[in-house]
């Protein structure tokens, strides 16, 4: 391709997310072209496509701005924008109606808009930009992309008044960084888990750290059941394997499990014997059963959330005040550095530094979680205690997300409130006093070996091995 | 004594207490927490969820156990739950179907997805060797098609009074629900256009028979297997549907001028 004639400045650069996707892929590839295989060495410069396709996405959440993006890609390939060490000047994006030089093209560049760029196909990005030459008319490939969803930043009227389902809240203050693993691997940065949202507010989109509640339900079950075992004075051990399995992970559905004849009578037992079961169950004794907690996602307190946050954190503020104060969700985090020590004094030693990155919540920052539960006035009350004990030990334990042996993930709240129509649980108290009382039973149900109801057989964690015929015994 | 002879009493006091008593056009809005799990092939109903919400008021029970031991063969009017929204009835199909639109997202609707991960406790367990990565004890990472959405809204003929009761009740909406997916902010209920059936330039706003000749005037459907009454999942009203195709970011109101496939 040969350099355009026509110079474009910033103002030859439409706004928007279309157009940034297509300056993106055009400076980087113009960036490509100039990572020498030399500094880099023959093996990267082979998998290039794989090493910018994974450190796209951790770059522009470690970065705050175009500048700070293009800074760290450069640095990381070794390449001089400024042009350098090469005879051919500044890097400049060819464009087919011009050139832009790097600087500029940047400055044209919304930095909300080249993190849904980058988050949106970090493969796509790549894939062009290593693509070096491109074929004839493939800048119309640009128009094939549908138009972003908000591309007109939708701005929804807020309803003056909700019906909010019952519910109880609690706002996590974290006392210290916070990190919760994405769904995807870049390379050697762990990023915070993130979700697309919609900030009503404005009509964009973002990408914002959250917690899991599926994860947070997981962690509350480790406790509650850590806890009923603790009270029962049993270890896990002792349990049939396939019963502290469904306890601690919620079982699985074996076979025949999902057919399976719904059977009263062990479903009753288990809720009854064991209340944390009531709370989160799963799959026991060939019994596929809901439990009555729903544990929401932990949310942000982040200006993209602020009309979710604002009725618990600061409910008599003007909305609109409120989320002015708030930081945006992409300042949130930092990236944290982990090593380890090569040990290379050590003879036995590989000699290998490892180095890793964690993106964090900064301390400081708030959430709010969410619980809900199912049918709350016929709960029985020994389980809506045994929630109010587990909410309890979750306090004094105070820390959610990975990392916790590393000092990560601290959290201080001040209980959980309840919410419009929800009513106060009944102190822990009711069910201390229900497992002291009924012991007995509930170690002869965890012990169990077989339900109840002998015509449903659970237990067997192996299939039967098939019998072979008696091999004939000859003289 | 049979499972429906048992549950008389509970279901009569509940068709007393939450069947419409005096139904008007309403639309209902669940402003969304949390992305919905939902794959946008079945349409997402609100029926199931208010017969969920009825039937734990009732018998202060979760559904799963209250209809534990009711044959799958059972007909539909020894198990029906009532709801405040009125049904309808089509020539030749013997279900009576809600006066409920499916659910459509705001325009803002995108699609993602949810993974869903465990591992199993495997130093708690007595076992000698426990394998995480074959057999019961597989940990799992398993992905949920999601709509990020700012509210989801659906076209009903019902009773505001005692819908906005059970509103109260229904916090999630879609599947999935245990780990924080589909959780409702809040809910609106407020007079709406009667599109329950039939929305805007003849659209098609839900299941109905493939044989229905009203339906068959509507535009942008599929014809296809589906169920028409909730709970949605039993196969026992499966039958030849028209089903609406629903795309994230249309406007509901857009009409569209060519004419549908079916």
């Amino acid at each position: 391709m040969r350099r355009p004639e026509k110079e474009l400045s910033r103002q030859d650069i439409p706004s928007g997310i279309k157009a940034t996707r297509r300056l993106l892929a055009y400076l980087l590839r113009a960036t490509v072209i100039r990572i020498d295989r030399d500094k880099i060495g023959e093996r990267r410069y082979q998998e290039l496509p794989n090493e910018i396709t994974t450190s796209l996405v951790p770059f522009v959440v470690s970065e705050r701005s175009p500048l700070g993006f293009y800074r760290a890609f450069c640095r990381r390939f070794d390449v001089d924008p400024a042009g350098g060490d090469s005879e051919w000047g500044p890097i400049e994006a060819w464009l087919p109606e011009g050139r832009i030089r790097w600087d500029r093209a940047l400055a044209a560049m919304d930095y909300d808009d080249l993190r849904v760029v980058v988050h949106e196909s970090p493969e796509f990005l790549s894939t062009f930009a290593t693509d070096r030459y491109g074929i004839e008319g493939e800048d119309l490939h640009f128009d094939y992309f549908p138009d972003p969803v908000q591309s007109g930043g939708y701005i929804p009227q807020l309803p003056r008044e909700l019906i909010a389902p019952r519910a109880y809240t609690s706002v996590w203050t974290l006392t210290g960084p916070m990190h919760h693993g994405a769904d995807e691997k870049h390379g050697n940065v762990s990023l915070f888990r993130r979700q697309r949202v919609h900030d009503p507010l404005t009509g964009r989109a973002a990408y914002v750290p959250f917690v899991s509640g599926n994860a947070i339900r997981g962690f509350w079950r480790d406790l509650v059941m850590g806890r009923w075992f603790s009270l029962l004075g049993l270890s896990t051990r002792a349990l049939p394997t396939h019963r502290a399995h469904a306890l601690l992970a919620g079982g699985n559905v074996d076979a025949g499990a999902d057919g399976a004849k719904v059977n009263n009578l062990v479903r009753d037992a288990a809720r009854r014997a064991c209340p944390p079961w009531d709370l989160f169950a799963g799959c026991i004794d060939k019994q596929i059963m809901g439990g009555r907690a729903r544990v929401c996602d932990a949310v942000l307190v982040c200006r993209e959330n602020a009309w979710l946050v604002h009725p618990v954190v600061a409910p008599h503020m003007p909305l609109e005040e409120f989320a002015a104060q708030l930081p945006v969700a992409a300042e949130m985090t930092q990236l944290r550095l982990l090593t380890r020590h090569a040990h290379r004094d050590i003879p036995e030693s590989d000699g290998i530094q490892m180095i890793a990155n964690k993106e964090v919540l900064i301390a400081g920052y708030q959430m709010v979680h969410t619980l809900q539960i199912i049918g709350l006035d016929g709960i029985n009350p020994v389980t809506a205690s045994c929630l109010a004990d587990l909410l309890e030990q979750f306090r004094a334990t105070g820390y959610i997300g990975a990392d916790a042996a590393r000092g990560m993930g601290g959290i201080a709240l001040d209980g959980y409130t309840p919410g419009p129509g929800a009513a106060e649980l009944p102190p822990p108290d009711l069910y201390l006093e229900d497992v002291e009382r009924r012991r007995d039973e509930m170690i002869e149900w965890a012990m169990a070996l077989a339900p109840a109801d002998p015509g449903i057989s659970t237990t067997a964690t192996e299939r039967p091995k098939k019998r072979r015929a008696p091999a004939e015994v000859t003289a | 004594m049979s499972w429906a002879a048992e549950n008389r009493a509970w279901r009569e006091r509940a068709r007393e207490r939450w069947a419409p008593v005096s139904p008007e056009p309403l639309r209902i809005r669940a402003w969304l927490a949390a992305p919905v799990a939902w794959d946008l092939y079945d349409p997402l109903m609100i029926e199931g969820a208010l017969q969920y919400v009825v039937i734990v008021r009732e018998t202060g029970r979760v559904p799963d156990d209250v209809f534990a031991g009711c044959p799958i063969s059972a007909p539909i009017e020894d198990t029906d739950v009532p709801i405040p929204i009125a049904d309808g009835e089509v020539p030749g199909c013997p279900f009576p179907i809600a006066f409920a639109s499916a659910g459509w997202p705001s325009v803002d609707a995108a699609a993602s997805v949810r993974w869903r991960r465990r591992r199993v406790r495997a130093d708690k367990l007595g076992a000698t060797v426990i394998n995480p990565s074959v057999g019961e004890t597989k940990a799992s990472n398993l992905p949920a098609p999601v709509v990020v959405a700012h509210w989801v809204d659906w076209w009903v003929i019902g009773d505001r009074a005692r819908l906005e009761d059970l509103l109260r009740e229904v916090q999630t909406i879609g599947g999935k629900r245990s780990g924080g997916l589909g959780h409702v902010h809040g809910w609106e209920v407020a007079p709406g256009e009667p599109w329950h059936w039939f929305g805007p330039g003849w659209r098609l706003m839900r299941p109905l028979p493939a044989h229905f000749e009203l339906a068959q005037r509507t535009t942008r459907h599929d014809v296809r297997e589906a169920t028409v009454r909730a709970p949605y999942w039993h196969p026992r009203t499966r039958m030849l549907c028209r089903v609406p195709v629903q795309r994230l970011g249309e406007r509901v109101d857009a009409v569209e001028e060519v004419s549908c496939v079916g």
